[in-house]
């Protein structure tokens, strides 16, 4: 029995459908991402499991406890979910002082004063606010208001949580520590998580699994690994990763196994693809290889490509280097320790090798196989 | 549960905004557009006048009779044509007058190292915060006249000889007491508009040697331009539906303004002859309005470049700073402190128009009456009939205000929660059509309509829900503009955080909307209490001896004769006035436009 169960959920605003025919089901103490562009559905999904949004049609299961059905007329109000939200801008209380902000939850629930003091400095201790209570939201770091929402949130056990971008409003310093906290936190309460976030380091540190979004529709659910080498389509494939990733156009020669395909850049290089083999008549293909997948050498070696160094951008920890295949029209990026590339110097004629990466069918989209390394159970 | 009735019920009470919102809609199509309708039709009707004017004509008989009589017929030169101009003429001349002032005086404030700053930015814009009478009353003290009956000014006994008519009455004297009211209200536009003007954009014209005056004609006169615009149409648009300043010294010559025109029409029950004439007040400050929206729609766009410019330095203004500082005082000495002075003085007279120590007294605020001066009538603060209209005033004022500030709440949150559907934009227009309509002409359109049984309301005439309705309704643009900017500032996750929690909908309002809109509202109510306390206008046509405010008693004093007593009344006012304002300062309020 999985401990969020959506079935079919579908939103609309006005013409607009934000959420399409969703499905999808959360294990006990999972960390699920909704990942994905704006506008692509994640928070009104969200929204609708915590009960802020009404969905149009469709089901939400929590545990065997039907939160909501647009067929039976069920709608649980978020109040009577037991699910705690942090929000994007915290909206933390600007009248009520930390105490009070945190405490809220629990005057609902009528609980005695002394047994809601207790509770809230355990809370504020834990999340390293102590001392902080008489103060109001205003005289607080952007973190200390973020680890107050947090506070909010789960003082009242909740059973799941959901998270709508809540570190988006912090500068990228901040953001790594409170990432490791909430990882750390997660861990301790062990409370189904969903969390949305269109930030893919982010889903990728944080999660069990990811679920990609797009125009309201689910593109891949998998773990990060899984999300980030075997992307089950091209928008999947290039969302994930920064700088963007590599799509090659090409012409298959020979389906495989070992499958080979020419470049329509440059019919005169051809790539042998070993790991599967193209099912079906697909004439052509879309080949894709992360940067990190580009190795790069200044004397020829075996299976390279001849390619031209047009940019070398370090960036302190790895730099990021731009080629160009046949004199500037085809341009490939590749990534790599900083060492390895820094020697190169513009203009100079290098040797390219693909170590691994996906092929997807050009017309539909869709992963044929991945080649070269393969993540454990992973498709392909 | 199955039931598609109860889902959307369910929806409803979880989520009521839109319910507010159609409950709001519902009474601004009672009390703003049914009424304006009503008068446009009725404008096309004979009333109970009908039959003196034409034989045989039954009263509710369809006609153009009175649109006849009024634009084409022999008297429609001294009904409409003569007062039309006369408007005109006082829009226009005062507008002259209190745009390049009110302009000359920002910059001077806003943008050079003329000295007392503080003083001047808050004393400046005293005349506005008065009643835009209080200018006008304290004109009389000075110029009125012996030949037109009561004691003569001051002028008169100083110097024993009578001013000109054009001296005491008419033109000069309105354009002058109204161009001082409203010159403050360019002053507060511009000095807006000049203090979000990016220094840099300056800046960069002065790198590119640009001189001091090229700058200021070059770039910052453009930048502000629609913002003068906006002053220049709305100083006009309110000098047409301005009454009791043209009341007071227009009406003792005859000397009619179209606001005028339709209070005698309204007063005289002559009322379809009013509807006329209110539609084409209305019509004449509508255009003023949206004339307005269009300029306000381009300084938007300039606005949008402007940001934090380093810490621009004063302009030098050397040799001119001690004649602009004199001006400036000039301005403040003549239209702030010796108005105020000359109407307290004049309260202390125990005979008008004799300036002598031995003339002083406290007769007309705690005498007990003597039958000698003023007819009998006891001081202001012994006076039942006065107190009585002190006590209305501030009950009027109070309830209007509270009224409004909930109303304004209301509006705001239904307005900002349904943004973007057509029940916010419906609210929010329909809420703003009363700011087009003349405080005179409101009056009148209530009058008529609601002196008589109407849809479910019983006669209101004579009540004193009748005023508090009138204000509430002609106020709506105010409360709903703070009521919007107020829920503006309350993001809808902080509702959604509560709701979270399990808080129903009047658990959030009270735990989270209200105490953060709290300091809006009070700012909003004090705003409201002294507008109401103030007005003249929009509730003479309405008041009757049981429902007198103080400004009502003032006009009534002031035709009478009993100059003292209105001039007493007419401190208190200025005082309560002042007060509130200072409170609203202290909150952090702004002033109304």
């Amino acid at each position: 029995m999985p401990d969020i169960w959506i079935k079919q959920l579908t939103k609309r605003f006005g013409a607009v459908t934000a959420v399409d025919g969703l499905t999808l089901e959360i294990g006990h103490g999972e960390f699920v991402t909704l990942l994905g562009p704006s506008g692509c559905g994640k928070t009104t999904t969200l929204r609708c499991l915590a009960g802020l949004e009404e969905p149009d049609a469709g089901e939400i299961f929590f545990g065997k406890r039907c939160v909501f059905s647009a067929q039976r007329g069920v709608f649980v109000p978020p109040g009577g979910r037991g699910i705690g939200l942090v929000f994007q801008n915290y909206a933390l209380w600007p009248h009520m002082t930390v105490f009070h902000n945190v405490a809220f939850g629990l005057r609902k629930k009528k609980l005695p004063r002394a047994e809601i003091r207790r509770r809230v400095m355990e809370i504020l201790n834990l999340l390293g606010l102590q001392g902080y209570e008489n103060r109001f939201p205003s005289e607080l770091s952007g973190g200390q208001q973020q680890r107050v929402a947090l506070a909010r949130m789960i003082v009242t056990e909740p059973e799941i949580l959901l998270f709508d971008e809540p570190l988006s409003n912090l500068d990228a310093k901040l953001r790594m520590t409170l990432r490791a906290e909430l990882k750390r936190l997660h861990a301790e309460i062990g409370a189904t998580t969903v969390y949305v976030t269109h930030d893919q380091v982010e889903a990728l540190t944080l999660s069990t699994r990811i679920a990609v979004m797009n125009l309201g529709i689910v593109q891949q659910v998998g773990s990060p690994a899984e999300v980030y080498h075997h992307p089950a389509n091209l928008f999947v494939a290039e969302f994930m990763g920064n700088p963007s990733t590599n799509l090659l156009r090409t012409r298959v020669l020979d389906p495989g196994p070992p499958t080979r395909v020419a470049l329509e850049a440059d019919p005169t290089v051809t790539l042998v693809l070993e790991g599967g083999k193209i099912e079906g008549d697909a004439e052509e293909v879309i080949v894709n290889v992360r940067p990190e997948d580009v190795e790069i050498s200044a004397s020829p070696m075996e299976g390279g490509i001849a390619a031209g160094l047009s940019a070398v951008l370090p960036t302190g920890s790895e730099c990021v280097t731009y080629l160009r295949l046949r004199e500037g029209e085809y341009e490939i990026v590749s990534k790599g320790p900083e060492e390895m590339h820094l020697y190169l110097e513009p203009n100079q004629r290098v040797w390219i090798r693909f170590k691994r990466g996906n092929v997807f069918d050009e017309e539909s989209g869709t992963l044929l196989f991945s080649f070269g390394f393969k993540v454990p159970g992973g498709k392909g | 549960m199955r039931n598609p009735v109860f889902r959307s019920l369910r929806r409803v009470l979880r989520r009521p905004e839109k319910l507010w919102g159609l409950a709001l809609i519902l009474g601004l199509i009672l009390f703003v557009v049914i009424p304006v309708s009503y008068m446009a039709v009725h404008s096309f009707v004979f009333d109970s006048w009908g039959p003196r004017y034409v034989r045989g004509v039954q009263p509710g008989q369809w006609t153009l009779f009175y649109w006849d009589r009024v634009l084409i017929g022999k008297l429609s030169r001294s009904i409409f044509w003569e007062p039309f101009s006369h408007s005109l003429a006082i829009a226009i001349s005062m507008s002259a007058m209190a745009i390049p002032l009110g302009a000359l005086f920002a910059w001077l404030v806003v943008r050079t190292d003329i000295p007392l700053k503080g003083f001047f930015n808050a004393v400046l814009i005293v005349p506005y915060i008065l009643p835009s009478w209080t200018i006008g009353l304290a004109w009389l003290t000075l110029f009125k006249a012996e030949r037109f009956g009561g004691q003569p000014g001051l002028i008169h006994s100083l110097f024993g000889i009578d001013p000109p008519t054009w001296l005491s009455y008419g033109l000069l004297p309105i354009v002058i007491s109204l161009g001082a009211h409203y010159i403050p209200y360019t002053f507060i536009l511009l000095r807006g508009a000049l203090a979000s003007v990016d220094a840099r954009l300056e800046e960069s014209a002065e790198i590119l040697g640009a001189r001091r005056l090229e700058i200021l004609r070059k770039i910052t006169f453009p930048l502000v331009l629609p913002a003068l615009g906006s002053a220049f149409v709305l100083t006009f648009g309110k000098g047409l539906g301005e009454f009791a300043c043209q009341a007071f010294l227009g009406l003792p010559i005859r000397y009619y303004t179209m606001s005028t025109r339709v209070y005698s029409a309204f007063e005289h029950r002559q009322h379809s002859q009013g509807y006329v004439l209110t539609l084409i007040l209305i019509l004449m400050t509508a255009f003023t309005v949206l004339a307005n929206q269009k300029l306000v729609g381009a300084r938007k766009k300039f606005t949008t470049i402007s940001g934090k410019g380093a810490r621009r330095k004063p302009v030098k203004l050397g040799p001119w700073r001690l004649p602009a500082t004199l001006l400036l005082l000039g301005f403040a000495l003549a239209f702030v402190f010796a108005p105020i002075g000359l109407i307290a003085w004049e309260t202390f007279m125990k005979y008008e128009g004799q300036y002598s120590l031995t003339n002083l007294t406290l007769h007309y605020w705690v005498g007990k009456g003597d039958p000698m001066l003023a007819d009998g009538q006891p001081g202001i603060f012994r006076s039942s009939f006065i107190l009585g209209a002190i006590k209305n005033s501030v009950l009027l004022a109070g309830t209007t205000a509270l009224l409004s500030g909930v109303i304004g709440i209301l509006l705001g949150y239904a307005v900002v929660r349904t943004r973007g559907s057509w029940l916010s934009r419906a609210i929010e227009f329909l809420s703003f059509t009363p700011y087009m309509i003349p405080g005179i002409a409101f009056g009148g359109i209530y009058l008529s309509i609601f002196a008589r049984k109407w849809g479910p309301l019983p006669a209101l005439y004579g009540t004193f829900a009748l005023l508090v309705l009138t204000c509430v309704a002609k106020y709506l643009p105010y409360s709903s503009g703070s009521g919007i900017s107020a829920m503006h500032q309350i993001d809808p996750s902080l509702e959604e955080a509560a709701e979270i929690q399990g808080e129903g909908w009047l658990g959030r309002f009270r735990k989270v909307i209200l105490p953060l809109a709290k300091g809006g509202f009070l700012s909003a109510f004090l705003l409201t209490f002294i507008t109401t306390m103030r007005v003249l206008d929009l509730i003479v046509l309405l008041v009757t001896p049981k429902t007198r405010t103080m400004t009502s008693i003032i006009f009534r004093y002031q035709q009478q004769g009993y100059t003292q007593h209105a001039y007493g009344i007419m401190l208190l006012i200025v005082v309560i006035t002042l007060v509130g304002h200072y409170l609203v300062r202290r909150l952090g309020g702004r002033i109304q436009f």
